[in-house]
This record gives structure tokens, sequence and C-alpha cells, in this order.
């Protein structure tokens, strides 16, 4: 009895002196060449679960279950190098350390992937290429880091996912488009060093701000307090997609009164990239102050506006190919002396945004945020309702139309054209004014304009995050998101090209008024014309989450839930959907729900297994929803307000598993991932025009021309599986070695409804599906392995070099020749008299890109003098200057065997495929001060 | 002492830096918005009709052009053995658009009469390309520099006599194929002139082959009677329907067909049912055996008047 109160005095008064005498470690950390405070720094004690990040002030504490003995301390954060600092705990005492420093990483180069990020957005009607680099590049993964800067000029995607499943947040603000997911890359362009500040949490990992994707979240801190002190001038000069880029930017740190602010500007300019005639002009703007009201509270407002105009470059078939060379581009020709490029993307989409900081306690904070996106986004092209076709790589203007001749191959007309092709293949502006002044003089309507896509976005996102640690194992996350976007579309006449006598608003070909309200409206530059219809969109989301550490395991659970709604409204009254197209068109209202979780197990510290799983369901995008919206309200699998498919619009399912074993020492890191990724009831809405389709004739035959097609996927299924492995070694002090690599296999897994729409009619084949189980999902190669090295010096001079090696890059298949209509003849309903299915089989084969190799330099060298750095960096990408394909598309011109075949036994095909080209050898030096 | 160096050094550094800043955002222009029309528009084609204007062709008249050309050689009425002549001596033509494919009821053609009113000849050209209206212009006052090219039929016997750019034969006879792009900038050359032109007016029994091109009108016409409530296209037909037309001459109706393409964007209009002027280019059907009219354009259809009776 006695002994007992003795020791629960005992362990009274040790947990009393526990309490009263403190193990503290505290201290700051400061900048290796400035001797600024860094805020902002993770730093963790290695082995433990324990981790904090330096404030404002660049100090930081550990309170709480401080591990006493031989520790050692890691310091991290984007834009420096790592560094471990070994420390000693003793008990009850207070360790302060505060000759912490951290080394700017000079190597860090987001400005690599933003090259070929933002400024290699392809025709968006036509392909599907996207890049999901500007996600990874924060990433310390090596794995990822290399898929961000060596393999995103390949479009490679990361298990061969869009970049609609990762989601990209500005201070907690999504900045994912609700038109089609996707960030939109070039809102924040030319802003790399006040950018650099990002988060990224990969796939299913949990984040601090969202649910996410099954690609991960970043998430790019602009608040201005977390901004080292000090300004940065860089200048670069280049020669991808544009020429030179100069930018500057200033940050103050904590101020006076609790004030910081961060500003910077830039401009990036060329007049020809890789491709002839891709201009760039492009002006960038950002500014963010922060008030620290008191311990408590802080309020940030931020501002980013980067007006950008390039022109273009055109995917070509082999033939245009060969004939020219790979910087071809057809959308280009000589104007008075300059290269005038028809096609020119804008987009002019200033943000601002208000964050509210709210530590309700040491471990429980809310940050509420409001943002407002508004502005153009533009795309030009020709309309030629009185002229020719004025592409110069036009099907019947080149040699292949003569060679294919009925009769027998007009071997001259094919010589003077492939003779025109060559000398010139540009678009004859004069042709085109001297049409226009023409009908001038004949009172007649303009034969050419030229006129731009509109999307003029005005989207309000409000939300909060909260974030709260229940115990110093258990932290627990959620979130409120409501995002309103109105969506103005519509085509504008830029320029009247000559003519005086306007532009007529009915469709050339079929002879329909496109605004019945309007019938003969006589439109000129600055009218709106064509389409012009808003889409409203809103949705209301929510996510919790809970995170568990321990010594051994940390796992996470993680739900969501959001309400999506859709809604068109018709501004003009389509003359061919006359009753489905004005005013607003009925609501479509989607749930998505989802669920995940996922453990990490450290089996010793060296050695971790991390498994995560996921099933969420979701809407399918604006684009992936309204298949004909130019024209008329139907969604996908709706025709004129009846289901035509059998299958109700329905959201996107998606089930993600990934399974990794990681090693980490210190010379050593190497993760090996497998994972699997299902996603069925997918819709694939993708748009283009015509020319001759099949399926398009009129009642006379008439095959029509220029035609804006719709082609509707409806109820897609795919399967991606692959593994992924990534290792770098420090092998000596100065020489790491590194590694990655994916191979993975991303196929259809069922044969979706499909259907094509045009402005009055839908076009279905065979029973309404397509065949395409099996085939590889077109996008980027789903196999790619690097190896290389960096070399640091202790001079501040580094070097770096990586091979790179490509494979199984697929063509995007054209679904109208997988469909049961293909082997029949169009007239009976019966199979062609001479289908053979070997042919067919042969003809139908999806076209494999060959493998390639591409190897890529970088080295770069800094100095310090007084107080200030500079310092340059060179990459040179693709040295052996490869020729290589990056992606393609088959036509779908040929409907059905007969034609296929006819074409494909031609001396030069009609309608091959086109396809884009990978950039031979390109550079980029950067030149930077610092102060 | 040492801080205030430090802070000049850097803004005069600073300085140094926004001005460079400056002067690249000045001089970094690229392609801009502001394009209007270029000033070498037409310039290569002026200069190569001045030449040729200026050097030693000789004009002929579309008359003496058409005569180069036998479509019958033994005077047999067999039309197989014509063979299109090739010009092989520097002389051009000189005449007036008188078709306009604006509509779609002409396709990779134009005709051209030697004047804008009263005109005496006609004769055909067949060019590869579409939508000529916006560089042949109706009334348009076109060149064209023969040498090279040949004078025939795009079917033996059938008088529409045609210039193009060589020749193809099967088992009916050897006939002309069209020019391509080259050529037709080459040698079909435009002056700055266009000029209204004036309907040569006459009856339907005084249409003659010799009348073919021409831009010809008809008053008093009026469409059959059976016609009553029908298009000017027969949804039946492939190519081309064909309508009667008749005036009432005297005594009895004398007729004249007009032919309508199926690619014209007028063909689903009423025929008109009152009485009044038609005009178009006259013409030969598919088989070259029939006379016809086809329209440029329905605006040339004045029949608001009260049919005639007989």
């Amino acid at each position: 009895m006695k002994n007992f109160f003795f020791v629960f005095l005992l362990g009274i008064f040790t947990a009393f002196s526990s309490v009263a005498q403190q193990t503290i470690i505290k201290g700051s950390v400061k900048d290796a060449v400035t001797g600024e405070l860094i805020p902002n720094v993770t730093i963790t004690i290695e082995g433990t679960s324990q981790f904090t990040t330096t404030d404002a002030s660049g100090e930081f504490v550990f309170t709480e279950n401080v591990p006493l003995g031989e520790h050692v301390l890691s310091l991290s954060k984007s834009g420096y190098i790592t560094a471990r600092f070994p420390i000693v705990v003793n008990q009850a005492q207070t360790l302060e350390i505060t000759d912490m420093f951290l080394k700017i990483d000079v190597s860090d180069s987001p400005d690599l992937f933003t090259i070929t990020l933002s400024d290699d957005e392809l025709n968006d009607d036509t392909s599907g290429a996207d890049n999901i680099s500007g996600l990874l590049s924060s990433s310390q993964d090596i794995f990822q880091r290399t898929a961000a800067f060596e393999f995103s000029s390949s479009f490679f995607r990361v298990r061969g996912l869009d970049s609609e499943n990762g989601t990209v947040l500005m201070n907690g603000v999504e900045m994912n488009k609700m038109f089609n997911g996707r960030p939109q890359w070039s809102n924040w362009g030319g802003l790399n060093d006040v950018m650099r500040n990002q988060e990224f949490t990969t796939g299913l990992t949990p984040s601090a701000y969202n649910f996410g994707g099954i690609l991960g979240t970043t998430n790019i801190d602009v608040r201005a307090s977390h901004y080292r002190k000090g300004g940065r001038i860089t200048y670069s000069s280049s020669n991808r997609s544009y020429t030179n880029r100069l930018m500057a930017s200033y940050a103050s740190g904590l101020v006076e009164g609790g004030w910081s602010y961060s500003l910077s500007i830039g401009r990036r300019w060329g007049d020809e990239g890789y491709q002839d005639a891709t201009f760039y002009d492009a002006n960038s703007f950002f500014v963010s102050v922060e008030k620290k009201i008191n311990d408590k509270h802080s309020l940030n407002i931020a501002g980013v506006y980067a007006p950008n105009r390039r022109g273009k470059s055109s995917p070509n078939t082999q033939e245009v190919y060969d004939l020219k060379d790979i910087r071809y581009n057809e959308y280009w020709g000589w104007h008075d002396g300059e290269k005038r490029n028809s096609r020119i993307k804008r987009v002019e989409e200033p943000i601002v945004m208000l964050n509210h900081y709210w530590n309700l306690s040491e471990k429980t904070s809310l940050n509420t945020n409001f943002a407002y996106q508004w502005g153009e986004l533009s795309n030009s092209r020709l309309d030629f309702g009185g002229g020719a076709n004025p592409s110069p790589a036009y099907y019947q203007k080149l040699p292949s139309y003569f060679l294919a001749d009925d009769d027998a191959p007009d071997l001259a007309g094919a010589y003077e054209a492939e003779q025109n092709f060559i000398n010139n293949g540009q678009i004859d502006w004069n042709r085109i004014y001297d049409a226009n002044l023409t009908n001038n003089a004949s009172g007649n309507y303009a034969a050419y304009v030229l006129y731009e896509d509109r999307v003029d976005d005005s989207q309000f996102t409000a939300n909060t995050i909260f974030s709260s640690e229940l115990s110093e194992n258990i932290v627990l996350n959620a979130s409120l998101n409501y995002r309103n976007l109105k969506s103005e579309n519509f085509a504008e006449i830029i320029d009247m090209l000559g003519s005086t006598t306007g532009y007529l608003n009915r469709d050339a070909f079929d002879g329909f008024a496109f605004d019945t309200n309007n019938p003969y409206f006589v439109a000129s530059e600055g009218d709106k014309f064509r389409y012009n219809y808003n889409l409203f969109s809103k949705v209301y989301s929510g996510h919790v989450q809970a995170l568990f550490k321990y010594n051994k395991i940390d796992f996470y659970v993680a739900g969501s839930y959001a309400k999506t709604e859709y809604q068109r409204e018709g501004l003009f009254e389509n003359g061919a959907n006359i009753g489905n197209s004005f005013g607003k068109g009925s609501k479509v209202k989607f749930n998505g729900l989802g669920a995940k979780g996922g453990f990490t197990f450290k089996i010793t510290g060296k050695h971790l297994i991390d498994i995560n799983a996921a099933y969420l369901t979701k809407a399918p995008s604006l684009r992936n929803t309204f298949t004909n919206a130019r024209s008329n309200h139907d969604i996908a699998g709706v025709v004129n307000g009846v289901n035509i498919t059998g299958d109700e619009i329905t959201e996107e399912k998606i089930t993600s598993l990934d399974a990794s074993y990681i090693f980490r020492s210190p010379l050593v890191n190497a993760r090996l991932t497998g994972f699997y990724t299902k996603m069925q009831d997918a819709n694939e809405v993708s748009f283009y025009y015509a020319d001759g389709i099949g399926g398009f004739e009129d009642e006379n035959g008439i095959v029509q021309t220029n035609e804006f097609v719709s082609e509707v996927l409806q109820g897609v299924d795919k399967k991606h599986i692959g593994a992924e492995f990534g290792i770098e070694a420090q092998v000596t002090p100065t020489i790491k070695l590194k590694g990655a690599a994916s191979l993975g296999q991303y196929t259809y897994d069922n044969n979706p409804n499909f259907y094509l729409s045009v402005d009055d009619k839908v076009v279905t084949y065979g029973d309404g599906t397509t065949n395409l189980k099996d085939y590889k999902v077109s996008g980027g190669p789903q196999q790619a392995a690097s190896i290389g090295f960096e070399y640091r010096d202790p001079d501040y001079w580094w070097f770096g070099a990586t091979s790179n090696f490509f494979s199984k890059t697929y063509i995007d298949v054209s679904p109208v020749t997988r469909t049961s209509s293909f082997y029949l003849d169009p007239t009976d309903g019966l199979p062609l008299n001479d289908y053979d299915p070997n042919v067919a089989r042969e003809l139908l084969k999806q076209e494999q890109f060959d493998d390639y190799m591409v190897v890529n330099l970088v080295g770069g060298k800094s100095w310090k003098i007084g107080d200030y750095l500079v310092g340059f960096f060179a990459t040179v990408n693709n040295l052996l200057n490869k020729e290589y394909k990056s992606g393609g598309f088959e036509q779908a011109r040929n409907a059905n065997y007969t034609e296929l075949l006819e074409d494909v036994n031609n001396p030069k095909r009609l309608f091959g495929p086109k396809y884009w080209y990978g950039r031979g050898t390109t550079y980029f030096l950067n030149i930077y001060f610092r102060f | 002492m040492k801080n205030n160096i430090n802070f000049m050094k850097t803004n005069r550094i600073l300085n140094r830096a926004l001005a460079i800043f400056a002067i690249m955002v000045i001089t970094a222009c690229v392609q801009d918005d502001d394009f209007t029309v270029p000033n070498s528009v037409g310039a290569e084609e002026n200069e190569a009709l001045q030449d040729m204007l200026n050097g030693n062709a000789e004009e002929v008249s579309i008359l003496d052009l058409k005569a180069m050309y036998d479509n019958d050689p033994n005077n047999d009425n067999y039309h197989s053995d014509a063979l299109p002549f090739q010009v092989d001596t520097n002389i051009y033509v000189k005449g007036y658009v008188s078709s306009s494919d604006l509509t779609g009821n002409f396709y990779e053609e134009i005709y051209i009469q030697d004047n804008f009113e009263d005109p005496t000849a006609a004769i055909k050209v067949i060019i590869n390309q579409t939508d000529l209206n916006n560089k042949y212009n109706k009334g348009r006052e076109v060149y064209i520099n023969l040498i090279g090219l040949y004078i025939g039929e795009e079917r033996t016997g059938n008088n529409v006599i045609t210039i193009g750019a060589g020749t193809e034969t099967d088992e009916y006879g050897t006939t002309v194929t069209s020019l391509g792009e080259n050529l037709t900038n080459a040698k079909i050359l435009r002056s700055s002139s266009t000029m209204e032109l004036v309907p040569l007016t006459k009856t339907f029994s005084s249409i003659t082959d010799e009348h073919i091109g021409m831009f010809v009108q008809v008053d008093g016409a009026e469409f059959e009677d059976d016609l009553n409530g029908l298009a000017y296209f027969d949804p039946i037909e492939d190519y081309d329907t064909q309508r009667t037309m008749q005036a009432c001459e005297g005594s009895t109706y004398t007729t004249m067909i007009l032919e309508t393409s199926s690619y014209s964007n007028f063909k689903n209009e009423q025929l008109p049912t009152g009485n009044g002027s038609i005009a178009g280019i006259i013409s030969k059907d598919y088989t070259g055996d029939t006379l016809i009219m086809a329209l440029n354009t329905t605006d040339d259809v004045n029949m608001t008047e009260a049919r005639c009776s007989l």
C-alpha cells in the first residue's frame, strides 16, 4: 500500500516536473547568402513523426514529445537545397539553434517545364495533348521530377492520366478550369520566380487543402509573407516557343506594421519559336500584399495578370512533312513581306483573390478565400463562306490528290502541285484580300473573314479550409467550396480582310440562318456571329480528412462530396435546331462522391511500404457534357431532347489503387510503385472541322464540306495499369546518379456509345457503338525511361545530362472506322462483297510511333558578389536533334472498308493521319541576378 | 558610410536594370493585330497584263478564235475525229465575264463575251477552281493569253467552244481539260475594270448556237402551265433539272429550257407563275443537242405580270 502510494507520488512528481521543465528545441533558419531569415521552412526530426515549419520570422519551436539524445534535423523548402543538422537533445533543457543556413538550389529550375508546358498548348480543337509537368515540378520525388523535366517535351502523362485528374491551387483556391477540368498554366505564365513556393502531394496522398484527384494536388503559395526578402532579375534566351524573356521580382519580407508585399513583372516575346511563324507576345504582372493583423489573423490580397498572345502551329500529314520539314506550319502566309499567322491564341484572364488566415489556436487554423477570375480566351481562324478553302495544305492542293485521280494518275498536275507546295505552300493573303475586294465591286458579301472563337469566363470561388491537430497523432482537415461560373461563348469577326459589304450570318453550305431571330444579319468587325451561348456552372463541394501519424505507421482516410449543376443558355436560335437552341435549356445535375484511404508502413527507417486506394464519382466536365453547345442544348446521349443511346448521362467513376516500396538512406533514395486505375462511364467529346467526312452527304449524295463536327463517345471505360520506378544515388559528395522509368499499359476497356453530331443532324454508325476495346489510349509514350547524372561542384557550378528513352506512343484512332458499318455496304446494309478480314485487320491496326531517344543537358554557374548572387544556367534539349512523332490522329474521312482501302492503295494517301513532331535541338539560357 | 555606399550601389544597379528592362519592353515588338489591305494585291497580275499588252501579242476576236477549232473535220457530221486546236501563235482575246458561280449553278467554268453590251461572240473557259466569282466576277474585263492553250469542246459536237489547258481522249472523241492554278494565274488576266453587263434581248426562237456563252434576256416569258407549284430543281434528278419556258410569239408558244444544277442554292425556290423577263447564259444541255439557258441568279428573273394567253 505504501509502495503504491510512493510510486504514485513519484509518478505525479515526474509528470509535474516534465511539465514544468520541458525539453524544447527552437531556433531559426537563415539564407546562406543573404543571411535573411527564411519563413515556411519545413523542419523534421528525422526518424520521428515530428515536424514543424518556420513562421514568418523564420523561427520555429518543438515543444511536445521532443525525443532525447542524438538526432538530425532535416530542413527543406522549395527552391533550397535540403540540409541536415545533427543535434543533441538533453532532457528538460532548451536547445536553441540559430546558425542553420539553407542554400538556394540554383539548379531548381521550374523554368524548364514552364516553357514546354503552357507554351506548348496545341490546337484545342483536335488534340487531347496537354501537359502535367507543372503539377510535378516541385516534387522532391526523383521519378516525378524526371517526368516534369525530362519527359514533358514528349507529352508524357504520369500513369497515362490527363491533367484534369490533378488539381492546381493558388493559395488554396482551385485553378482548374470548369470547361475541361485542366489547369490553364498560361494564366500565370512568366511569373516563375514568384510561383516557386509549391507544395505537391502526389497521387492519392492526403493534401492539407483538398480531397484532390487521383494525380495529386499542387498548391502554389503566393502569400506575401512567405517570400524570401529580396529581389531578382532574370533574362532568358531560347528557341522553343519564345526567344526572349525578362522577369523582375521583389519581395519585402515582413516589414514594420506587419505588412509584407511581393511584386513581379515580366515579358516574354519572340518573332518565331521552333515552328515557323509561331510568334510569342506575353506580359505578366503579379502583386501580393499581406497584413498580419495580429497573432491570430492575417489577410492577404493577391492579383495575377498574364495576358499572352501566340501564333499556333499545325499538325500535318506525313506527305506534308516529307515535302517540307518538321517546322512547317500551314497557318501562316506572307502579308506585304511579313509572316502573318491566321491562328492566334490569346489569353487575358486576370485573377484576384482575398485570403484570410485565422489561427484559432496553436493547433487549429481556418483559411477562408475569395477569388474572382474574368477575361477572354480567344482562338482566331479564317472563315471562307464565299471562297475556296484557304488552307495551303488542303488535300486538293497536294500531289496525292492528283495521283489519286479516278481515270489515271495526273502526273503533270501532281508535279505542279508538288512544286507549288515546296516553293510556297503557305496562305495566300493577297488572294484572300483580292477575293473580298472583287466582291466589293460585285456588291457581294465577303468571301473571307478572320474571326475568333471566344470564351469569356467570369468565375467566382469561395472556400474555407479547416485544419486541426486533434492530438499529437491526429490531424483533421476539412473544407467547403463554392464555385460559380458564367462562360460566354461566341464567335466574333476581328478583321473584314478588305470587305466593305459585310458577312452574311447564314450557313454557307446548307443555307440556314445561324440566328433565326435575326435571319439576314450582316456581320462586320466586332459583331458576334455563327454561334452565341452561355454556360452556367455551379459546384458545391466539401471534404473531410483524418490523418494518423504513429511511429510505425501513418494512415489516413478521407471523404468528399460535390454537387454540380450545369445549364446552357442559347442567345441565337440556330436555324437547324429550332426549339432546341434559344433560351435556357434544362439543368443537368450531378452528385460526386469520393472516398480514399491509405497507409504508410515503416518497416524500418529505411524501408517503407505505401498503399493507397480510392473510389470516386465525378461529374463530367462542361466540355464532355454538352455535345454541340454551339448549336443546341444537347448533352451526351441526347439529341433534340430524346435519348438516342439508351444510356443517361452519368457521373464518371474512378477506381484507383497503388502500392509502393520506398527505400531511403543518406546516399540512396528509391521508389518502386505499381498502380491500377479504372475509369468508367466517362464521356469524350471532341470537335473538328470535317472536310468531306463520310456520313454527311446531303440528299443529293454531295458530301458536305467545312462542317463543324462533334464526335461523341459516351460511357467510355479505360484501364491503366503499370509500374513506376525512380532512384537517385549520391555516389560521391559531388556526383549524383539518377534513373527513372515508367512502364504502363493504358487501354480502352469497353465499346462505348458513339455518334457524330453536326448542326442539323446526327449520324450513328452500325449499332451505335464503336469497337474500341483493347485499343491503346493515345497521349504520350506509355513507356519512358531516363538515366543520368548531376555533378555539383563546390565552386558553385553544376552540370548534368540525361538520356531518355520513349516507346509505345500510339495514334489517336478514329472511332468512325471501328464501327460495324465499316464492313457493311451503305446502300443495303449487307457485308461488302470484297471484304477481306485479314486486310481489314491491317487497315485498322493502331499505328505505334517509332521508339526514340532524347539526350538533354543542363548546367550552370553562380557567383556571389558582395551581397548579390549572379548566375546563369542553360539547358539543351534533344542534343542529338532526333526527329520523332510526339502525337497524331487518324482523320475521319474514310468511313468504310472500301474507301479506306482505296485511300491506302493510292500512290500517296489523301487522308492519311496528321502528326505532331517533337522539336529538334532547342536551348534555353537563363541569366539571373539576385539581390 | 559603408551602408550608404551599398545602398547607392544597389540603386545604381537597380536603375540600370530597370533601364535595360524598359528598353527591351519597348523594342520587343512582335506581330501585332493591325493589318490592312496588302500593297501588293494585284501587282503581279497587273504586271503580267502590261507585259502582254506592251509586248508582241496580237489581239484576236472571240469569233475568230472559235473558228480556229473545227469540230467536224470531214464535214460528215461525225465529231469523234475532231481535235482541239492548240494555239501556237502569240495571240490573246479580250472579253467580259458573263457568268457567275456565286449561286452554285456554274461550277469550275466561266463564260466570256466580247462586249459588255451588244456582244457578238462568247466562249467558255474551264478552270479547276471553285468560287471563281470572287476573282473573275461578272462584268470583269479579262484578257486571255492564249499561246499554248487549247480550243475545243468538252463534249465533241455540242458547239460549246471552250478554252482549256490540255486534251484527253476517250471513245467519244478528244476533249479539252481544265486550266490548273498556275496556268490560270499566268494566262487569264484581269484588268481593274468591271462593267455592268447589258443583257442581249432576244426571243426564244431567235436564239442560236452563236449566242452560246452570252448573257441573254428574253421578255414576255413564263414557265409552262404544268410547272405551277414546282421548284427550279426536281429532287428526283441527280444533277440538272430542265424546266421549259414559253413565250407567246404570235399564235404559238416558243419554248426554251431553263437548266438548273443540283448544286445551286436557289434550287428549292418556287418557279414564278407570272410572265416577264428572264436573263441567263445560253449553253447546251449534257447531250449537246439542245440549247438551254442557265441562271446566274434568280434576281435576273422578273415574272410578275399576268401570264400571256394564246
